[in-house]
């Protein structure tokens, strides 16, 4: 992959991953994090839920990462949507977060997409 | 002079890349840059992943994404007295734009973080630094 195209993973909880997300777009580039339900050595392929929703991760592009059912892990890639609206990252980068402060990433994450609205508009009003 | 301009500014991926190069330049000062509320900068520091990295002998090229956005980076292997190719440079060479409107940070100082919690505290870092001190555009505050 050549750097100059490499696109910045948006972060997104599981729960805003439905079909009537604006996130919930093939091709689009996303951060996710949740706890592994399960994975399978022979397709590669991991489920992590979090709140109630989960979603499959295909992790054949990722090398030295372990699995473990039960732990929290974050992925970054592109989201596909199959014909009959299944989804699933193909994972490019993916860690082990176990410890993470799940209610402080979520309220974090509230205020930054409250600071980057902030942002635009500021601009959109000193451009105006 | 703007105390902020001498510090490691605290800043999320989209606020670098939304950073211009002064085309004011001296040899013995740090290159410059200016925010986007006409605040000047020299120096900052992020927290992010490294989604992409490509070694040569002399240099690491890497990208840092924390979501915002990918910050191009390089990390000059020969700063290093334990290189075979270190070379005495300019310590303030800490940004640098290579090419127009493109902006690569010439990398000073790159620590792996193993706290899961640290990015997140990094981005309630920005927001709080932004509100309280980088937003103002009175000089010297």
């Amino acid at each position: 992959m050549a750097s100059s195209t490499i696109k910045p993973g948006i972060l997104v909880t599981l729960q805003e991953l439905d079909s009537s997300s604006p996130y919930y777009q093939h091709g689009a580039s996303l951060r996710v994090t949740g706890k592994l339900q399960k994975y399978s050595i022979e397709n590669a392929i991991a489920v992590i839920s979090d709140g109630g929703a989960s979603l499959k991760i295909d992790t054949k592009h990722l090398r030295d990462l372990n699995f473990r059912v039960g732990s929290i892990y974050q992925f970054i890639g592109e989201l596909f949507i199959h014909p009959d609206n299944d989804a699933i990252l193909q994972a490019r980068i993916g860690r082990n977060v176990d410890g993470i402060d799940l209610n402080l990433y979520y309220q974090s994450l509230k205020l930054l997409r409250q600071f980057e609205e902030d942002q635009k508009r500021d601009q959109a009003t000193s451009s105006s | 002079m703007d105390h902020i301009s001498t510090t490691h500014v605290k800043l999320l991926a989209s606020d670098f890349l939304s950073l211009t190069q002064n085309n004011h330049r001296h040899h013995h000062h740090p290159p410059s840059f200016t925010m986007k509320n006409g605040r000047p900068i020299t120096r900052s520091e992020t927290v992010g992943v490294v989604v992409y990295h490509e070694r040569r002998d002399k240099f690491l090229k890497f990208q840092v994404d924390d979501g915002s956005g990918c910050i191009p980076c390089i990390l000059w292997l020969n700063q290093s007295p334990d290189s075979p190719y270190f070379a005495r440079r300019d310590p303030y060479d800490a940004i640098l734009i290579d090419g127009p409107g493109f902006i690569r940070i010439t990398v000073t100082d790159v620590v792996t973080e193993r706290d899961p919690n640290a990015e997140i505290l990094h981005w309630l870092d920005c927001l709080k630094l932004f509100r309280d001190y980088y937003k103002s555009t009175r000089i010297g505050r």
